[in-house]
């Protein structure tokens, strides 16, 4: 029989550095969603939307292609190249800060199924599996995980919000020739950014909270289907039949905080048009996303914490 | 030296105690964790592997606290008790994934995932889904992925269970190989007879207390209020059972369910073998067989829980 000191050893290898260990699940999160056919046919929808839009920008760009069409349609078309003149279609392909928020706006049910079939299997397939407990011993931890898990989701909806979003501004600018249209649009750079974020963010960490509350995607894919278009109808019923009664004449639309979808709707409309959506003031909406946020954060935190101690 | 130490750990569930006030050091080798379901084995699993936090107490690793170290990972493995893995993924990605997670590179992890399968006997199942394994396989993969970054402290809940034999003896040759080499390797069950093929090095644990930790004879030695039973298998079985009434050392004698055989108990082992010997010379009574029947697990774990 081999005889061997009776001592302990250190492993003499390298290891990546920890704070590289959610990479692993984002990467492989990605991978594993990119076979996932929904996934694939959300995402070419959203890319025909991208089309459309680079359809419009093209057609800014070269009014004259379009007064050329107009000529040879000829007089049954509507499209009068004195129209054109008199900018009465121009404006339909004008290139400002609402033409972006129309891209945004045109993927919303993009984006809500992205994080439907992404997000809502994301921890509920592990608790199912039990296979929480296998990522939580290896050298990562639970903020790790979470953000693995994020990152993959996050990934998706950046595909169908600032990715095409920003490049959209970069083909504008090719279509123009215009490249000094990036750096003096810097603001409309950063908005980009922000609302991609206030779409993605929140979403993520819905998806992944009821995700980490089911063992079953398709019970937490029915709550965030639910929680995230019923609020709405709930309140628009309510407003109906009891509005006057409620909130009397002047309205100030308290109740828009209760629905993701008209938070994410205000904010919209503050950063990318003159006119908000609703009276109440967009600081109010943006408060209450980031309370919402918090607050799910916790619950998700604390569910894998607790899946820990249950597995 | 001690490589886990536990100093008065305790962990409570509300008003449930898991573990209470256990002290202990592991020594490199294998050590048996043995109780009762119920225990607190897989509690003191958790709150060794840092996955769950101590009420009081510490526990360290090579001298490190376990508790909010996940770097730990690096030289612990651990095989849950559960049936933690994914049935979609063969067993040779399921534990490329793991050694990724681990921080090895994609190829170095496939590299040690397809050379642990093999140490585990899943070679040729390497590229099947983990859902058409049987579950004995998985409880093989399940016990690849804690052995796989081949880690000095290796702690298996319940590791055989549901196992084929053949891979049964491959993973018993494997941790007896393991705590040979100078790891330390802690083995939770409650079949007994499972830990003595791997150890006589135990730990009992029942209602949360370590009740005894040891080689499983020197705790046997230290409950001198039980006797300790003899099977003696002798053809003259009858003749012997007359002489052995006279020793004032043995307690009780009955016969055994061989008409050849024959139970003692005695509370003076030290005072009944010399004896018994010298009979058997004297009055050259035949003996063919002789064991001394609860100097096993079962035994020991029995005497303490009671």
């Amino acid at each position: 029989m081999p005889v061997y000191p009776q001592t302990y050893r250190h492993y003499t290898g390298e290891w990546r550095p920890r704070s590289l260990a959610w990479t692993v699940i984002a990467q492989s999160g990605i991978v594993r969603l990119w076979r996932n056919k929904g996934i694939r046919i959300v995402l070419w929808l959203t890319g025909a939307m991208f089309l459309l839009s680079v359809a419009r920008l093209y057609l800014a760009a070269n009014l004259d292609l379009l007064d050329y069409l107009g000529v040879n349609l000829g007089s049954d078309s509507g499209i009068r190249i004195d129209d054109l003149r008199n900018n009465r279609i121009t404006a339909i392909f004008s290139v400002n800060d609402a033409f972006y928020y129309n891209y945004f706006q045109s993927v919303s049910l993009g984006y809500f199924f992205i994080a439907l079939l992404a997000g809502t299997g994301a921890i509920a397939s592990d608790r199912r599996s039990k296979a929480l407990i296998l990522y939580l011993s290896r050298p990562l931890t639970a903020l790790d995980y979470i953000f693995g898990k994020s990152a993959f989701i996050l990934f998706y909806l950046y595909c169908v919000t600032l990715l095409p979003a920003l490049l959209l501004m970069f083909l504008h600018a090719f279509f123009t020739e215009n490249w000094m249209y990036l750096l003096t649009n810097m603001p409309l750079v950063m908005k980009i950014f922000a609302f991609s974020n206030v779409i993605a963010v929140p979403l993520t960490i819905l998806a992944l909270t009821l995700s980490s509350l089911f063992k079953s995607n398709e019970a937490a894919g029915a709550f965030f289907a639910a929680l995230y278009w019923l609020p709405d109808v709930l309140v628009q019923a309510i407003r109906g039949l009891l509005g006057r009664w409620l909130w009397g004449a002047n309205d100030p639309e308290w109740w828009s905080l209760l629905s993701l979808t008209n938070i994410l709707e205000q904010i919209g409309s503050y950063l990318f048009l003159e006119k908000t959506t609703f009276l109440l003031p967009a600081v109010f909406h943006f408060v209450a996303l980031i309370v919402m946020c918090v607050l799910l954060f916790v619950v998700l935190y604390r569910q894998i914490r607790a899946v820990e101690v249950v597995t | 030296m001690a490589i886990v130490s536990l100093q008065n750990v305790s962990k409570w569930y509300g008003e449930v105690i898991g573990v209470s006030d256990v002290t202990c050091e592991i020594r490199p080798g294998v050590s048996g964790l043995l109780g009762p379901n119920g225990a607190g084995k897989t509690t003191l699993f958790k709150v060794l592997t840092g996955l769950m936090q101590v009420d009081t107490g510490r526990i360290t690793v090579d001298g490190k606290p376990v508790w909010n170290n996940p770097d730990i990972f690096h030289q612990m493995g651990l095989c849950p008790s559960s049936e933690a893995l994914y049935e979609q993924l063969s067993g040779l990605e399921f534990l490329t994934y793991m050694g990724r997670l681990h921080g090895n590179s994609d190829s170095d992890a496939r590299e040690r995932a397809m050379h642990t399968l093999g140490e585990v006997g899943l070679t040729e199942a390497a590229h099947k889904p983990i859902g058409a394994y049987s579950k004995g396989m998985r409880q093989r993969v399940k016990f690849a992925q804690s052995i796989q970054h081949d880690p000095q402290v290796l702690l298996l809940d319940e590791p055989l269970s549901g196992m084929d034999p053949i891979g049964r003896h491959a993973v018993v040759q494997r941790i007896k190989r393991y705590g040979e080499e100078g790891k330390t390797v802690i083995v939770s069950s409650h079949i007994l007879h499972e830990v003595e093929e791997m150890t006589n090095r135990i730990l009992l644990l029942n209602n949360g207390m370590l009740l005894a930790e040891g080689v499983v004879q020197e705790i046997r030695e230290l409950i001198e209020e039980q006797p300790r039973q003899v099977q003696i298998i002798s053809p003259e079985m009858r003749r012997l059972s007359n002489k052995l009434i006279e020793f004032e050392e043995v307690k009780t004698i009955r016969f055994g369910e061989d008409p050849n055989e024959l139970i003692v108990q005695t509370h003076s082992p030290d005072v009944f073998f010399p004896r018994l010997t010298a009979l058997v010379l004297d009055e050259d009574i035949p003996i063919t067989q002789m064991n001394t029947l609860d100097d096993n697990l079962q035994s020991v774990f029995e005497y303490l829980v009671k």
